[in-house]
C-alpha cells in the first residue's frame, strides 16, 4: 500500500535523476518541480490508517445488529464481511423481560416505547454501516490515487532515463495506466438495514462500492491511459504534472460524491432525531417517591 | 393472588436490575467504535480533493450521541422498574415473600 511518505521519497529520486542527467536541450522552466510534484499529497489521508477505524465500526455494528448482516465489504482475503444478530437486544421486549401480566398505562407505555427504542437502535446500526461504508470509499479513493501517483512518478523516472539515453537506446514512448482517473466511485452496495425505519439510511450505500483495502474497487475497464514523452525533461515534466492534475481532479470528484452521501445522511438524521434516538419514556421521569403512585403502575395481573 | 403478584414483581425487578443494565452495557461497548475523532485521519493541509473530515466526524458524533442517549434511557428505565418493584414488595407480605424468592432465584 502506497503511503504519502513513499511519494515524498519518489519525488526526491526524480529530482536527483534530473540533476544527474546530461541534457543538451529541452530544459524545464522550473526543474525544481521534479522534487515537489507530489507536495500536495504530503499529508493526505493515509490508506494504511483506515483499518483501525473500520474494524472498530464493525464491532459497533455487531453489537447493534438487529438481524444478520452483510457489510458489502470484503476482508483482506476477499471474503465478504458478515455478522449475526445480537440477541442481547431482544431483552428489551415483552418476551425478553418475561412479564406476562403487567398491564396498564405504565406497562403499555413501556413496551410501546421499547419497540420504538429498538427501531432507533436499528437506525443507529444502519448509520454505523453507512459511516463504515463511506470510510471504505475514502480509503479506496486514496489507495488508488496514491498508487496512480506512484506509477506516474516511476514512469516519469523511466522517461527521464530514456530521454537521457535517447541517442544510445532509441527508447520509445512510455504509457501508464491510471486507475483513479478512469473511475472513482462506482455503483451501489446496499447497506444492511434490518429494522431501520429511516429510508435514506436504508439506501445510503448507493454511490459507493468498496472493499476493505480498496484494491479491487477499480476493475479492468475503469482505467485511463497516460502517455509520457521521452524526448526531453521539459516534456517529461509537463506530462508528469498533467497526470498529477488529473489525479487531483479525480480525487476531488470522488470526494464530492462522498460528501453528497454524507450530507444526505446528516440531514436525514438531523430531521428525524427522535426516530433515530428515542427519548426516554415517561416512566423514567417519575420521582422516586412517586413511583408507586404512577398512573397505571399498579395493575399487575392478579395483584390488584 | 399475592403469590402471583410477588413473582411478577420479582420479574420486574429482574428486568430493571439485570436485563436492562446488560443492554446498557452493550451500548456502552458499542460506543467505543465511534469514540475516536476522524478529523486527523481525513484532513489534509494542501486543499487537494474535497476535505470531508468535518462531515465524517459529524456523522460519527451523531451516532455516538444517539448511543449515549439510548444507553441512558435504557438504564433509567431499569432504575424505574427496580423502584417500582421495591415499592410493591412492601405492600403485601405474601407478595413480598414471593418477590424475595424470585430475587433469590435470579441472583
Amino acid at each position: 500500500m502506497v503511503t504519502p511518505a513513499d511519494l515524498m521519497d519518489l519525488q526526491g529520486r526524480l529530482m536527483d535523476r534530473y540533476n544527474s542527467g546530461s541534457w543538451g536541450s529541452g530544459f524545464p522552466d522550473d526543474p525544481s518541480q521534479f522534487g515537489s510534484c507530489f507536495n500536495n499529497f504530503a499529508d493526505v489521508p493515509d490508506p494504511s490508517q483506515f483499518g483501525q477505524h473500520t474494524d472498530a465500526l464493525l464491532e459497533t455494528m455487531t453489537l447493534l445488529a438487529p438481524t444478520g448482516f452483510d457489510t458489502g465489504t470484503s476482508d483482506g482475503s476477499g471474503n465478504p464481511v458478515t455478522g449475526n444478530a445480537n440477541t442481547a437486544l431482544d431483552q428489551v421486549s415483552t418476551a425478553g423481560i418475561e412479564l406476562d401480566d403487567w398491564t396498564g398505562q405504565a406497562a403499555d407505555g413501556f413496551f410501546q416505547w421499547s419497540q420504538s427504542w429498538k427501531t432507533g437502535i436499528s437506525n443507529q446500526f444502519a448509520a454505523a454501516a453507512v459511516l463504515r461504508q463511506l470510510l471504505h470509499a475514502e480509503a479506496a479513493v486514496w489507495t488508488a490515487a496514491l498508487e496512480d501517483l506512484e506509477k506516474l512518478g516511476n514512469d516519469a523516472y523511466a522517461a527521464l532515463e530514456a530521454a537521457d539515453d535517447e541517442f544510445d537506446t532509441g527508447a520509445g514512448e512510455i504509457s501508464t495506466t491510471l486507475k483513479v482517473v478512469g473511475a472513482v466511485v462506482a455503483v451501489a452496495a446496499a447497506v444492511p438495514t434490518g429494522g431501520a425505519s429511516l429510508s435514506i439510511l436504508a439506501a445510503v450505500g448507493a454511490g459507493v462500492t468498496v472493499a476493505s483495502t480498496g484494491m479491487d474497487v477499480y476493475a479492468a475497464g475503469q482505467t485511463e491511459s497516460k502517455k509520457f514523452a521521452t524526448c526531453c525533461p521539459r516534456d517529461v515534466l509537463a506530462d508528469l504534472m498533467d497526470g498529477v492534475r488529473r489525479v487531483e481532479d479525480a480525487v476531488r470528484d470522488a470526494e464530492d460524491a462522498i460528501r453528497a452521501q454524507l450530507d444526505t445522511n446528516l440531514a436525514e438524521i438531523d430531521g428525524n432525531w427522535d426516530e433515530f434516538c428515542q427519548p426516554p419514556p415517561t416512566l423514567t421521569s417519575v420521582h422516586r417517591n412517586h413511583i408507586a403512585a404512577y398512573s397505571g403502575l399498579g395493575t399487575w395481573g392478579g395483584g390488584s | 393472588m399475592s403469590e402471583a403478584l410477588g413473582v411478577e414483581v420479582g420479574r420486574v425487578w429482574r428486568a430493571g436490575a439485570k436485563k436492562l443494565p446488560e443492554v446498557g452495557d452493550t451500548l456502552e461497548t458499542a460506543k467505543r467504535g465511534v469514540s475516536t475523532s476522524l478529523v486527523d485521519l481525513l484532513s489534509r493541509s494542501s486543499g487537494v480533493g474535497t476535505d470531508v473530515s468535518s462531515r465524517f466526524d459529524e456523522l460519527r458524533g451523531l451516532i455516538s450521541r444517539a448511543l449515549e442517549d439510548s444507553e441512558q434511557a435504557i438504564r433509567d428505565c431499569g432504575t424505574a422498574l427496580v423502584w417500582a418493584a421495591e415499592d410493591y414488595e412492601l405492600t403485601d407480605q405474601a407478595a413480598r415473600d414471593a418477590y424475595e424468592r424470585e430475587k433469590q432465584r435470579i441472583d
